[in-house]
């Protein structure tokens, strides 16, 4: 399972058109090599950095042995298809009992618009990303640019056939240990808000950059502090065309909105199981309405896959996804919000006191860093007001908040 | 095998007309050659179907026609069914529901340790009453059966469930299109209405409420289209799941849509409060939201597969 050329199963040209194909040959691949991937079920290690390390070694492990991490994406790096086999994978992984690998949240998102915009440059990098070798992280947020995305000053500015970039990018996940950054950066004047910014990939070993990890009120340091000083990048970095970043933004939405939500729904199917086996088992009684609310975070999460597969579908299909696709990330938060507090209050006092040293505890633990990671879903990429205002705009038409 | 967007907006068309008409709706389907686009395609076709029927605050015994044609052997239009009372969820008893139908024989669904049997009693031989109630409009009659199985009681067994599952998916559909209703009822008010200077709907705490019901309005929508699709083995899980969300849904959208009307939308004189109450009722048949929500959590509690549903 570790030659670095994978051999890939005789019927690759065939899965490549086909996902269903693919899905069933990957169902088949983990169940006949199931023991070989024991070692990612049960309990995930205990740092971010060491997860993401685990995590890269299940790419590996799904690269060498038949390539399944690289349908979906076009040729040259991947071997074609389109999202229906990458939401394949995370599916198939999910129904095995192991994770999706935390890479695949990150490439779903940046992948798509490098491969989209700058398919030579996506040549050259998306490899490493699907043999585990390489992640990505992504600067968008800053200090003062959260919600209002629009607001951000990270500056680029053109020196010969380089930008040069300086600033500070906040809350990107993987910061401390990703190999490149995705960054939205502006080449243009502030007043010029969104029409004045433009994609680049930067190194995280270029000189001048430094990160600094930030933990979460669980200790895990999820995401990190960027800074850039004077960080020179060549021009042939830039994905899209200088000044057309917030096209290039909108574009990565879409994927951002369904597969993630997709990812996630088959992530929570998996823990809602894990959990009921818990509760089911507990002996002790359960909280009042605990039942309920388990049968109702059920169809939240069958309601989140129904809505993230038409999506996904309509994405494969050429469609553009639009302001729509809000509806899928209220659905995403409803489900993980709803599934943690679940835990939260089902497991009542081994939630609030298990000890993190205790082997015996570790999955209260875990369920414990998962809560306060769900309370992400209704702020990270568009908080859940931002959705809501999206779709009084757009979609309902009803009239705009400044109106008078 | 199924319609296209252009015929079925075709269709939808003349069901509106024949629910704003108020005319009887059987007679009215047969005009339109109904038993045809059925067979074409039976997802879209009910959809919409009882779709229009909420969006127009109708009554009929559609539901009960459409679940007897699971159950081979009765004629709607002779025959309509007596549903559980909402009390049973989907669970036949001593106690059901007739809905708004003209037929004289009732097809009376009875529980009993080997399954669910059928018995069929003249109508004019059950006592009835008018339910009233929270939704006077609904024209349900309450029924209360003697204690004795009739004679000549059927066994159906699967059957029951697929009529259970086929009533499940048409009432989701109803109640989303009374929701839909509601919501366009909700956004016409607040973009017209100023208070402030401004149209209502600029608040962004008007604004976000109406998005909410519009994500749960996508939500239940697209849950029932995966249970028209749903694979046999799963299909009466997956339609219980979509009653389950739908009835969720009403839920959701109602309390916001009635709270943006302020006093007009729980008075007689706005539309509001009749699909408030027709939200309701439809929610109560054949298992309520929390009801489902507790009958498919305890399955899971005793072991029942968490399935997926849903493929890629
Ligand atoms: C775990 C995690 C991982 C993340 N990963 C990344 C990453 O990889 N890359 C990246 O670029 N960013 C990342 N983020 C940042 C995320 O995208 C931002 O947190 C988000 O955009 C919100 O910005 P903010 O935190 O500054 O909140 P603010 O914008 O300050 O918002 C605070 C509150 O005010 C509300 N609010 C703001 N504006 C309005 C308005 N107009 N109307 C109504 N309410 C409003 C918000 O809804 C929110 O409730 C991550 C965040 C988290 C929590």
């Amino acid at each position: 399972m570790s030659t670095s050329t994978a051999p890939l199963g005789p019927r690759a040209a065939e899965l490549a058109v086909d996902p269903v194909a693919y899905a069933l040959a990957l169902r088949e691949h983990l169940a006949d090599n199931s023991a070989d991937y024991d070692r990612w079920r049960g309990h995930e290690p205990m740092t971010v950095a060491e997860r993401n390390d685990h995590h890269a070694a299940l790419l590996r492990a799904l690269h060498d042995d038949g390539g399944w991490t690289r349908y979906g994406w076009p040729e040259p790096a991947g071997l074609g298809g389109d999202p229906r086999h990458r939401a394949a994978l995370y599916d198939e992984l999910s129904s095995a009992g192991l994770p999706v690998p935390d890479q695949c949240l990150v490439l779903e998102t940046l992948g798509n618009p490098v491969v989209h915009f700058a398919p030579s440059l996506a040549a050259e990098v998306m490899p490493a990303l699907f043999t585990g070798a390489q992640w990505w992280g992504q600067g968008f947020s800053e200090p003062e640019a959260g919600s209002d995305l629009a607001a951000l000053r990270c500056r680029a500015r053109r020196d010969g056939d380089h930008y040069v970039v300086s600033g500070q990018k906040l809350w990107m996940s993987f910061g401390a240990t990703a190999h490149r950054f995705v960054c939205l950066v502006r080449t243009g004047t502030p007043e010029a808000r969104h029409r004045g910014l433009t994609m680049l990939m930067i190194d995280a070993d270029a000189p001048g950059v430094s990160r600094r990890p930030v933990a979460l009120a669980s200790g895990q340091e999820e995401v990190s502090e960027v800074f850039f000083d004077d960080v020179r990048v060549p021009l042939s970095r830039a994905i899209g065309a200088q000044d057309q970043g917030w096209a290039v933004a909108m574009y990565l939405l879409q994927f951002e909105r369904s597969m993630f939500a997709w990812q996630s729904a088959g992530i929570a199917l998996r823990r809602l199981r894990d959990l009921r086996g818990r509760l089911a088992s507990s002996g002790t009684p359960l909280p009042d309405g605990t039942t309920g609310r388990l049968g109702s975070t059920y169809a939240d999460i069958v309601t989140l896959r129904s809505r993230s597969a038409a999506t996904i579908r309509r994405l494969a299909a050429g469609d553009t996804v639009g302001p729509e696709a809000s509806v899928d990330k209220i659905l995403l938060a409803t489900v993980e919000t709803g599934l943690h507090d679940l835990a939260r209050d089902a497991l009542g006092a081994d939630f609030l006191l298990a000890d993190p040293q205790d082997p015996h505890a570790l999955d209260s633990t875990a369920w414990r860093a998962e809560w306060w990671y769900s309370r992400s879903s209704t702020i990270l990429g568009g908080s859940a007001e931002v959705q809501r205002t999206i779709l009084a705009d757009h979609v309902l038409g009803l009239p705009q908040e400044s109106s008078r | 095998m199924s319609l296209d967007d252009a015929t079925v907006e075709v269709v939808r068309g003349s069901l509106r007309e024949v629910f704003a008409t108020g005319r009887p709706v059987a007679p009215a389907l047969d005009e339109l050659g109904w038993a045809e686009v059925l067979e074409e395609d039976p997802a879209i076709a009910t959809t919409v179907l009882f779709g229009e029927q909420g969006r127009a605050l109708a009554s009929s015994g559609l539901l009960a026609d459409t679940m007897l044609a699971e159950l081979p052997g009765y004629a709607p239009g002779t025959h309509t069914l007596l549903l559980p009372h909402p009390r049973l969820g989907a669970h036949p008893g001593p106690t059901g529901v007739l809905l708004a139908s003209t037929a004289e024989v009732v097809v009376v669904p009875r529980a009993t340790p080997d399954g669910v049997v059928l018995a069929t009693i003249e109508r004019s031989s059950l006592v009835t009453r008018p339910a009233g109630g929270f939704d006077p409009g609904s024209g349900w009659q309450l029924v209360t059966l003697g204690a004795a199985l009739q004679p000549d009681s059927v066994p159906v067994g699967a059957a029951w469930e697929r009529a259970v599952a086929t009533g499940r998916r048409a009432l989701a559909a109803e109640i989303i299109g009374v929701c839909t209703a509601a919501l366009e009822l909700a956004v016409t008010h607040t973009s017209v209405r100023h208070q402030y200077g401004r149209p209502l709907g600029s608040f962004q705490s008007v604004r976000h409420q109406l998005a909410e019901a519009h994500a749960a309005l996508e939500a239940a929508r697209v849950t029932l289209d995966v249970a028209w699709s749903a694979a046999e083995d799963v299909a009466a899980w997956a339609a219980t799941v979509a009653k389950l969300r739908a009835g969720a849904t009403q839920s959701t959208v109602l309390r916001r849509t009635v709270q943006v009307l302020g006093a007009m939308g729980i008075t007689l004189e706005s539309d509001m409060h009749r699909y408030v109450s027709r939200g309701a009722a439809l929610d109560a048949l054949l298992g309520g939201h929390l009801r489902l929500a507790d009958e498919v959590g305890s399955a899971a509690l005793a072991g029942a597969d968490l399935h997926p549903v849903v493929t890629i």
